[in-house]
């Protein structure tokens, strides 16, 4: 499958009080293949979430680049920006506040068809009802207004809105965390239905392991912004290769009764990233850290085909 | 038999709106000694008022009746002084949101103090030298220091280890944790969860816990109470719910939990009605796969499944408050 999207050491400092720096994406690579589902997995202020803005230029990134289509997203201006926007679209966390309030769903979904001239001002009805249609909502639904929905309902209107513009890769944030888990699984089953349809891609960004396991093809860790393991979902699951995926993958409670598992509880909280420790970025928390782990940064590398590790274990 | 340390009957919570309306409708469950009770159900299904109003803190327009025993005693008629006793001292909660259910303008260590004061009659400087004892069995680094910081200075995590020092002051006999790790990352989830373990231990606590997360449940309840639209649709033993569950809602919720890579999930349809409209007969009947005609007309009673394998009246006869119990019609043929 062809590359569609490319991350090549992308950086995000913020500036905070007194001459600090919050690293927010501290040096990350990826890459995409069409129609594939990156999961990116990682606890609050690791970053994912910046990380997914970047991706889409919502904000500008302090360093490294962005290739779409093979197209360098950091510099491309006017009528190739505009396309690049219409093959790369995002879905966030609270649909509620992802709608304006005072649009109908008619417009809300419109405008995307308008701006974009997707079709005639006068045939938005009916594309508008067909993409509706698509994301399990019925014609009725045309002129209300984003409370009179449901958060399943809304999540919904903001995918169908996102499919609009006939997007490549969509970038979605959370997409599930403020459903319902019945709500949850209706909204996942259509993700995965789109993605058959049209060859979508996503790059699918959860703290919910669950989700991310059930999902995604490839599986990236953020741990301080940065990426600390990569590899095939099914590879990451069942033999984790970072401590702290092996951490984080052991304290997810399992809908189950027998056999408590085995839990590896890690000390203390993260750290700040305003203040990333010295050497490996997790060794003041991490269950197997020894003599270079406190002085040396490790270095995120191939250790098997396809499995990247940012750990001096494995080095 | 053990005696029941808190034994809900029959609680209905109303709202006084224009109308009335009920929101929790005639729930009943006991928790023992030691006991892990699972209330499970999803946002609106009226497990968080079901807490509140066994400590007696519903919202000045919400309505009870029926009756909440502990030890004996009903709180719901209790006066208010002598509920202040059984409140915050033998009856304990947590909350979901350790940002907002602590005070932003005092420090951590007073607010612990404070909850000792109230109850313990002992002096300030007393309070304050147990409180650095209670934060130091909530595994916070530094207590010294730590219990002069506010609130906005810790994390979320350090917040919810606050929040359990506040309810374990006064060696509570029944602790309500309503989704206690919800607003945490999963590891601190497992930190707090291990810490809630230990304390539960050592004090000898029972626990009422509020959650959607089936998971924690699992571990951690020894039995479970599943409610949809204000009403327990199944109970049993946790053993029992989660390898025999008998409620199409139940099993709905099981199915819609994301599993392996590519098995496609089959999920509950609709979603749930709002309180003033929900459905005649069974309240599930709108999104129910087992739906017949029946279902719509009657709502079914919460009645014990009978388990074929044990022969019917092995279980049914056994004490009352262990039985499997389902409101559904059909519980035996899905």
């Amino acid at each position: 499958m062809k590359e569609l999207l490319k991350l090549q050491g992308v950086k995000k400092y913020f500036k905070v009080k007194g001459r600090n720096f919050l690293k927010a994406v501290d040096g990350v690579s990826f890459s995409v293949r069409e129609a594939e589902v990156f999961g990116l997995v990682g606890e609050s202020g690791c970053g994912k979430s910046t990380l997914a803005r970047l991706i889409l230029r919502l904000m500008e990134p302090t360093e490294g680049s962005i290739f779409f289509d093979n197209i360098d997203v950091l510099n491309a201006r006017g009528e190739t920006l505009s396309r690049i926007r219409k093959s790369l679209q995002i879905i966030f966390q609270d649909p509620l506040a992802a709608l304006n309030p005072r649009k109908r769903v008619i417009d809300t979904i419109g405008e995307a068809l308008l701006i974009n001239r997707i079709v005639k001002r006068k045939e938005v009805k009916e594309l508008t009802v067909e993409l509706l249609q698509k994301v399990g909502l019925d014609a009725d639904s045309l002129y209300k207004y984003p409370h009179e929905f449901s958060g399943g309902q809304r999540q919904r209107i903001c995918i169908a809105r996102a499919l609009a513009v006939n997007p490549k890769l969509i970038v979605a944030d959370e997409p599930l965390s403020a459903l319902d888990v019945s709500i949850q699984a209706q909204i996942i089953n259509l993700l995965e239905d789109l993605q058959k349809d049209s060859e979508l891609a996503y790059v699918f960004v959860s703290h919910n392991l669950h989700v991310i396991e059930h999902f995604s093809d490839i599986v990236a860790v953020m741990y301080l912004g940065k990426i600390v393991e990569m590899s095939k979902s099914e590879e990451l699951f069942k033999e984790p290769l970072h401590p702290y995926t092996e951490a984080l993958l052991s304290a997810v409670p399992e809908p189950e009764v027998d056999g408590k598992p085995r839990r590896i509880i890690l000390e203390g909280d993260v750290p700040s990233p305003v203040h990333i420790p010295q050497g490996c970025p997790f060794h003041p928390r991490c269950h197997k850290r020894f003599k270079p782990c406190d002085t040396m940064v490790p270095v995120f590398k191939e250790v098997e085909k396809e499995k990247w590790v940012s750990c001096h274990l494995w080095e | 038999m053990h005696q029941d340390l808190l034994s809900v009957e029959n609680l209905n919570i109303s709202f006084a709106n224009d109308k009335p309306l009920k929101i929790v409708d005639n729930v009943s469950f006991k928790i023992g000694q030691e006991d892990v009770l699972g209330l499970v159900g999803e946002s609106g299904c009226g497990k968080t008022l079901t807490a509140l109003s066994v400590i007696k803190l519903l919202p000045a327009n919400a309505f009870s009746s029926g009756s909440v025993l502990f030890k004996g005693k009903n709180l719901l008629t209790l006066e208010d002084k002598k509920l202040r006793d059984i409140r915050g001292k033998k009856i304990s909660m947590i909350f979901q949101e350790p940002m907002t259910s602590l005070n932003p303008v005092f420090t951590v260590g007073y607010q612990i103090a404070e909850v000792l004061m109230t109850h313990e009659n002992i002096s300030k400087k007393q309070a304050l030298k147990e409180t650095v004892g209670l934060l130091r069995d909530v595994r916070i680094p530094s207590p010294e220091l730590r219990m002069k910081e506010y609130p906005h200075q810790m994390s979320g995590g350090m917040r919810q280890r606050v929040m359990i020092a506040m309810a374990i002051a006064c060696n509570p006999s029944l602790l309500i944790a309503d989704e206690p790790t919800t607003a945490l990352d999963v590891t601190i989830q497992a930190q707090v969860l291990e810490l809630l373990g230990g304390l539960k231990e050592k004090n000898r606590m029972s626990i009422l816990l509020i959650t959607h997360d089936l998971g924690i449940v699992a571990e951690w309840a020894h039995r479970i109470e599943v409610m949809y639209a204000g009403r327990i649709v199944e109970k049993a033993d946790v053993k029992e719910v989660f390898t025999n569950p008998r409620h199409p809602y139940t099993i709905g919720l099981f199915e819609s939990l994301p599993k392996q890579k590519g098995e496609r999930l089959s999920p509950i349809p609709g979603q749930v009605p709002k309180m003033d409209e929900l459905p005649p007969g069974c309240k599930f009947s709108t999104r129910c796969r087992y739906v017949v005609k029946e279902c719509r007309e009657k709502e079914p009673e919460l009645v014990p499944v009978k388990t074929p394998h044990l022969g019917n009246s092995a279980r049914v006869d056994s004490d009352e408050s262990q039985r499997h119990l389902s409101r559904c019609i059909r519980a035996m043929e899905i």
